[in-house]
Formats: C-alpha cells, structure tokens, sequence
C-alpha cells in the first residue's frame, strides 16, 4: 500500500517482513520538507521479493534501515530505490543482511537523482555478513545522477566474521558460541537501534537470532542438502 | 580460420544487439568497410579534414606529417623505422612482435591452440563480428623469464599499416615473463569507419606480469565496441590501463578472469565524456581461485551533455578462500546537462573474502574554484586543475608522453566550457 508524508509532516514505520514469501511492493512519497524514517527487518526471506521505492520531493528527507536474516536455503530479494525529485532532498539508506548456512540474497540499490533534484544528497549503503562459507550475496548498487550540484554515494562490503574478534572475546572468556552471537547482535544494532520500543526490539533481536539459529526451520529443509 | 570465420559470422547475423548501455541503433552494419587493404592509403585530402581535429593536432602539438597520417590521409611517416627497430629490439630477447596474420603465417601452432581461447566467438556479438573480419592488431609472445626492458608499443606496428578497424591482439607471456603493450595515442585518430570492434585476448602463465595500456582517442562518429579479457595463472599479475576520451560510444569493459591460486589483477579506468558522447565503460574480475586480489579504480568526468557509465562486475566462486577486491568508482560532474550512472555488480559465493566497494559522485565545489582564484587562476584554468588532480591517480600510470598529451587533450576540451 503507498504511503505518503504530507507537506512538512514527519512519519516512522517499523516494517516486519517475516516469511512473506511473496512479492511486497512499498511505495512511500515523501512531499515537500517531509521527512520518513523506515526500519525494514526481514528474516525467514524464502521467495521474498521486497522493494521500497521512495519518491522525495523538494527538501523531503528520508533514512531508510534494513536488516535481513538469511538462512537455510532461503533465497530473497530486496530492492531499495531512492528516486530524488526536488532540490535539496536527502536520502540515506543502510542495509546489513546476514546470511547463514546455503542462503541468498539478491540485493539491488538505486539512487536516482534526476535534472531538477540540484543540492540533493544520498547516500546507500549495504553490509554482507556471510556465515557460512555456501551463503551467497548478490548485490548490484547503482548510481544514475543527472544534477551536477549535488552529493551522492554508496559503500558496500561483503565478508565473514572476523577471526580476530572472536579471538579477543575468547581471551575475555567468552565462548566462540556466545561470541557469534554477540558479534552478530553488534552487527545488527545499527538497525535495530533506530527501533525505539525496547520489548519490540528485544523480541526482534530475539526472533531473528532463533532464525539464524535454525529454529522456525520447516521440518522439510535440512542445511546443506 | 576461414571455417571460424564463417561460424562466427553465422553467429554474429543471428545474434540480437545488446539492450543495454550506449544506444547503438544507429549503426549500419552494411555500411561498412570491413576490409580496407593497407595500400588504399590516401583516400582524402587534408582539406576534408574537419577543423576541430586539425586544432586539436595543433594544440596537443603532433608533429606536422605525423598529423596527416592520423588524418588518414597521408602516408606514414618514420613510424614504420620505430616499428622495424623496436621488432628487432624485441627480437634480441626473443620476443614475437607481429601482425596477426603474419603471426598466424609463422607461428600457426602457438596462434591456433590460443586464438579465441580467453574470448571466444560466441561471447558477444562483436566478438563474433570482430572473429569474423579481423585483420590487424598484434600478435606477442613473450618467451619464459624474458623481461621486456621497454614497452612494447602498438601505436607504431598499427601505423605502420594503417589501422584496421576489427583489430584482434593476442598476447601470450609465458612463465615468468613481463611484458608492458601500448596502444593508441592520444591524438584524435580520424576514421570514416563508423565502427571499431576490437578483442583483445591475453594468456598470463604462472609468475608472469603483465600491463596493457591503452589511450583511446577516437573521432566522435566512431561506436567503440571492445572485448578484452586475460586469463591470468597461478602468481601472475595483470593490469589494465584504460583511458578513454574519444568516440562517440564506447562500450569497453576489460576483464580478469583469475584462474590460479596467487593470481592478481588491476584494472585503472579513466573516461571523459563530452557533447554527444556516451562511455560505458567499466571492468570485470573473476575470482576462480583462492588466495586471489584484485583492485579495480575508475574515475570518470563528464561535461557538456556528456554521460560517463561505470559497468561493472566483481565475481567469487564457490570455494575461492581468501579474496580480496576493492573497487573505487568516482564520478566527477561539470555541468548541469551532463549525467553518470554507475552498475556495479557483486557475485559472492564464498565466505572467506573481503569485498569493499565505494562510489561517489561530486561536482567542482565553490570553495575550491575561490581557493584557486585566490591564488590568480582564472576561473577555466581553476577548473581544469581541479580535473587534472581528480584523474590524477591513473594518469600518474600512464607513461610520461602520453600522460602529457592527455592533459593538454582534456584542458582543450575543458576550454570555453565556463560561461
């Protein structure tokens, strides 16, 4: 369903997009000095196909964080477009997955800023956290900009947990289990943070840990086979 | 070859053109020469030559007979002594430095087992037409442990003959070996031709360096359609120098395909895209291997309507362990009409690598034009100085003569373009 910020209004939205399983299409306008901010959390992503297109007008603003949480053989897809209509409208988007045992994510960025956008400022980026050596990470972020005064960028990184911190955690007597865990948890809160509620929070986390862990798993789908 | 030529001209007919990057709809196929015999020299006469690329000669300071050649109409001058002692040189150390089809002629076994081996015919559709028509390019081989003491450049063989517009190059450097190739040259070549579908294939053996280096400058009427790709073996490494000012399209993507533990790759690409144009040009690596690295770096400028593209892929098999890729793509915009897209795209199938991608996009900042004003710089030779550190990074890469000429390329272009 669209949603659309008015005229100098400010909206928030928490998107939990487990096991939707089908295509999720969101569309949010943002109108003149509007701003919106969204927390995406998709785990269990078996056939998802999410995408968020966000339209900025004049001076709108918009902070887009997502959190996906792969496993199993769940293939996903997510699609985030940043489109920048007006002058001086700014964009920012997160994206950090992490993907366990055979799982693959599909992951596309567009940030768009077209003729009339001049003084726009965006910024995308995406974090892969590949756990095990089948998982996959696809990722192609894009850049189409026709406005020359403008500032506009996106990062991307993919890679495994670092050995190293987990060697730190373990001088610190914390086992390599808990330490996982923990690393991953650190990872996430920089989505998860933007989420205010402290019990949704709490249970997300938890939810998506479970996840990762192999819990929720149909009785039919066995890692690695 | 004929056979090949004919299979890969089947091929070429029934493949659809690409749907995406440039527009290539204005092409005409039937209207092309696709072979030009290296006598048919002086066609034109100087006074058919448009203005802005004599003053481009000019500015850029080509030696007056050296003009007329590029110009395509006149005869070569001493490029064909240059070539004759750099073949000599090259052949002291062993090294084969020839036309493909002489190539073909002497060393046919070394020719046959790599020809189409690293870009076969059925890859794209110009390298189908490019296997069908080829005449000209180079072909090299350099010997096991030979290092090549000075470059080897191309831009002197292919004048020497007059360039051929499906140029195929094959270089095979054996193991150990080292090898730096240039080709082109930053004068504006002046082609009728309105197509230039070039491969390039390159065999890296284990422990083998390798760098090509190219400066294209083409007339803005040519569609530049290249395929290069190298195979790189176990500790080799590969560099791809990759300047791009010229043609009307371009669509050029040079590509590492790492094969063997060890192996490294680079790729530098610098595009400038100006009125009517359109660079797509990008880079691939391939990661096959474990303990494989690879850098890719582009900058682009666009300016007067221009629109530069960065295409680009960075793939990880399964079971590659210890990768490392960095790529860098910046993008600098001079005006309000220009545009620059950038399609990167990451295959990662294994967990033991470390991926880092970044792109940006800027324009020249008020503060940096005040600065430079400041210190008595007039608002164009501002301008040009910030461009000339943006590309800075990879034209350091490129040898000195050309380097120069690039940057007096660019200042003239750059010129008026402050209102």
């Amino acid at each position: 369903m669209p949603i659309t910020v008015k005229t100098n209004q400010h909206a928030e939205q928490v998107f939990e997009l487990q096991s939707c399983g089908a295509k999720q299409a969101h569309e949010i306008h943002v109108e003149k000095n509007g701003t919106f901010k969204g927390v995406a959390l998709l785990w269990d992503m078996r056939d998802c196909d999410v995408s968020f297109v966000i339209d900025l007008d004049e001076g709108a603003e918009t902070e887009l964080y997502a959190l996906v949480a792969g496993s199993a053989r769940e293939r996903g897809s997510l699609l985030v477009r940043m489109n920048h209509r007006g002058v001086r409208s700014k964009g920012r988007a997160s994206i950090k997955a992490v993907l366990a045992e055979s799982a693959q994510l599909r992951f596309t960025g567009m940030i768009q800023i077209q003729k009339q956008a001049q003084k726009a400022q965006s910024y995308l980026r995406e974090d892969v956290l590949l756990l095990s050596e089948h998982a996959r990470s696809w990722g192609k972020p894009q850049l189409e900009i026709e406005a020359n005064n403008v500032c506009a960028s996106h990062g991307s990184t993919v890679g495994r947990m670092d050995n190293k911190q987990l060697q730190y955690l373990a001088s610190r007597g914390i086992s390599e289990e808990q330490g996982k865990k923990m690393i991953v948890e650190g990872f996430a809160g920089s989505v998860l943070e933007h989420i205010k509620d402290e019990k949704i929070k709490d249970k997300l986390l938890a939810d998506v840990n479970c996840h990762l862990a192999g819990a929720h798993r149909p009785p039919s789908a066995k890692p690695g086979n | 070859m004929l056979d090949l030529r004919l299979q890969a001209f089947d091929f070429f007919k029934k493949q659809p053109m690409p749907r995406w990057g440039a527009d290539l709809s204005a092409i005409d196929f039937d209207d092309i020469y696709y072979y030009v015999k290296p006598s048919d020299k002086v066609e034109r006469s100087w006074d058919d030559v448009p203005q802005d690329i004599k003053n481009t000669f000019e500015r850029i300071g080509v030696p007056a007979a050296e003009r007329e050649f590029l110009a395509g109409v006149g005869a070569q001058y001493d490029s064909e002594l240059i070539y004759h002692s750099l073949k000599e040189r090259a052949g002291q150390q062993g090294v084969v430095f020839l036309d493909p089809a002489e190539g073909l002629r002497e060393y046919e076994y070394l020719f046959k087992q790599y020809f189409g081996s690293v870009v076969p015919y059925a890859d794209n559709k110009f390298a189908a037409l490019n296997t069908a028509a080829w005449s000209g390019g180079s072909f090299v081989y350099v010997p096991k442990g030979v290092s090549m003491d000075m470059p080897l450049q191309a831009y002197f063989r292919i004048n020497a003959e007059r360039l051929g517009q499906f140029e195929r190059t094959l270089i095979i450097a054996e193991e150990g070996s080292n090898l730096h190739y240039i080709e082109g040259c930053t004068a504006p070549i002046y082609s009728t031709g309105s197509i230039h579908a070039a491969v390039v294939e390159i065999i890296v053996k284990k422990r083998a360096r390798m760098r090509y280096t190219t400066v294209q400058n083409w007339s803005h009427n040519v569609y530049n359609l290249v395929t290069k790709r190298s195979h790189v073996y176990q500790d080799g490494i590969m560099e791809w120098v990759d300047g791009n000012l010229g043609s009307k399209a371009t669509m050029k993507y040079p590509s590492i395909f790492l094969k063997e533990e060890g192996a490294r790759g680079e790729i530098m690409s610098l595009a400038f895209a100006s009125e009517g144009q359109h660079q797509d040009a990008g880079a691939k690596v391939v990661h096959l291997a474990s303990h494989t690295s690879s850098v890719i770096t582009s900058k682009s400028v666009s300016q007067a309507s221009g629109r530069a593209s960065y295409r680009g892929l960075v793939s990880v098999v399964p079971g590659a362990k210890d990768v490392s890729v960095r790529v860098t793509c910046d993008a600098l915009l001079l005006d309000e009409e220009s545009r620059t897209d950038t399609y990167p795209c990451m295959d990662i199938r294994s967990n033991d690598v470390r991926i880092e991608h970044e792109a940006s996009v800027s324009s020249i900042r008020e503060e940096q034009l005040l600065y430079l004003n400041q210190r008595g710089l007039s608002a164009e030779q501002a301008r040009s100085l910030v461009v000339n550190g943006f590309i800075e990074p990879i034209v350091k890469e490129i040898p000195l003569e050309y380097a120069v000429e690039l940057n007096r390329l660019i200042e003239l272009q750059m010129e008026g373009s402050v209102g």
